[in-house]
């Protein structure tokens, strides 16, 4: 008798933790915050289930109020053929297109959390790396998840799709759902003098979305000088380059530029032998 | 000289564990065997690398012999927007897509096997729940066993799945 009490205890926490570890479709439901408070990828979610149905809308990082990346249907899965969706629906998959990249969520619970897996794959040739970047959500506060309506213009540094995660922060140029993350933050103001890792000064006047610069080595003898024009979308300048005859070098090309902020850019794509990357003031 | 010699094995075993954590494209490439020989799903993936672009290869469980998925064009990620896709790619999405369904791979290296996350979705309206499955792959030998249109069969054994030819085509591009 001694004997059959573990054995039901056991069999009773077996089942209390298999319970605790099934999946369904209503554990996705709800407003999710990324934990990292600090990301610079998304930032909220909030998923709607009804049946076997999924939505996800998702928030990227912008200022001064995220950007809404609007709501796509999501697909969900299960761990077999013959399972039940709405009952053990363990991972969802919501895709979502801009004009320029493409981002492929795949959700899925661990506890009381969600692990997001975005991969984000570029359409526009401009050089930028596919790539992948994971993050972790918990059900938002009440009333907290959801980011105040209108704040659909990034400011610099910001993100829609595909422009978010490591290493990319620039808004997108045009977010899914009617967001228009690629407008021309107003915030945006690159006028003044910059410092680059090349070394160099550049003298940068920032006409609406036009952006001009005059850069040098030094202002006496510089081994290069060079003159750029290029125009802000989406959190990016694209620009062509080239060097002008007060330095001896004499190379052109073209360079996309991240607006991280008013006061850092940072190259994401170069040609010509341009040799800076990361300009700040 | 003990000290020495510990140093130097620790900076080896160092070395040894860095390079295996480094990601790059080279590592996908080969021909890989599922580690489960029952398993109903993908048996064996042969993964060709050129320069920054990828071929996935793909063949299911069949009988007699596997059925050839055929190869399609896969997508490689970085960790980063700015990383070099050729020496830091840390993940390949390859889709497969029949007429009756589209199947997703994401497939991760890790260490000396490849993790790999299949997702398909039926588009047939049978009412077949879309499902999703984790293997992990192991390099193998060279893949023999090929079998012909006709014994295509669905990924997974299931009475309502049925014989239809895979469609070479890819779905992201």
């Amino acid at each position: 008798m001694r004997m059959i009490y573990p054995c039901l205890a056991a069999v009773l926490l077996l089942v209390l933790t298999a319970t605790g570890g099934l999946a369904s479709m209503t554990q996705f439901a709800g407003s999710w915050t990324n934990v990292d408070a600090s990301t610079r990828g998304i930032t909220n979610m909030d998923i709607s289930v009804m049946g076997s149905n999924a939505k996800v809308q998702a928030w990227g990082k912008c200022h001064p109020t995220d950007c809404d990346w609007g709501t796509v249907q999501a697909q969900a899965f299960a761990p077999g053929v013959s399972s039940n969706l709405i009952g053990g629906a363990d991972t969802l998959i919501a895709v979502f297109d801009t004009s320029f990249s493409q981002t492929t969520l795949v959700i899925k619970p661990n506890g009381d959390q969600l692990i997001v897996d975005s991969y984000d794959r570029f359409l526009d040739n401009s050089g930028r790396s596919n790539y992948l970047a994971r993050y972790t959500f918990q059900k938002a506060a009440p009333g907290g998840a959801t980011p105040a309506p209108g704040g659909e213009t990034p400011g610099p540094g910001e993100a829609g799709p595909g422009e978010t995660g490591p290493g990319d922060m620039g808004p997108g140029d045009t977010g899914p759902g009617g967001s228009t993350p690629g407008s021309t933050p107003a915030l945006i103001d690159l006028t003044g003098v910059w410092q680059c890792d090349d070394g160099g000064i550049y003298y940068v006047r920032q006409l609406g979305t036009t952006v001009w610069w005059y850069g040098e080595r030094d202002p006496n003898t510089p081994s290069w000088s060079n003159v750029m024009r290029g125009s802000i979308s989406g959190g990016m300048i694209n620009a062509e380059w080239s060097d002008v005859p007060k330095g001896s070098v004499m190379q052109n090309g073209n360079l996309v530029l991240q607006i991280v902020s008013n006061n850092e850019l940072v190259a994401v794509s170069k040609t010509g032998g341009f040799s800076g990357s990361h300009w700040t003031r | 000289m003990k000290i020495v010699l510990s140093m130097v094995a620790a900076s080896l075993l160092l070395l040894i564990s860095l390079s295996t954590c480094s990601a790059s494209l080279a590592q996908f490439a080969g021909d890989w065997n599922n580690v489960d020989p029952n398993t109903g799903g993908i048996t064996k993936l042969s993964i060709a690398v050129s320069g920054a672009s990828a071929n996935v290869h793909a063949w299911g469980k069949c009988h007699p012999t596997d059925c050839d998925w055929g190869s399609v064009n896969a997508f490689a990620f970085a960790p980063d927007v700015s990383s070099d896709l050729v020496s830091q790619a840390q993940a390949l999405m390859a889709t497969f897509v029949t007429s009756f369904s589209e199947t997703n791979l994401f497939i991760n290296a890790q260490g000396s096997q490849l993790i790999v996350q299949s997702y398909t979705r039926f588009t047939d309206n049978s009412g077949r729940s879309n499902y999703g499955s984790r293997d992990v792959f192991k390099k193998g030998s060279s893949i023999s066993a090929v079998g012909t249109i006709a014994e295509i069969q669905p990924l997974q054994k299931y009475e309502l799945q049925e014989i239809l030819p895979i469609k070479r085509k890819v779905v992201y591009s």
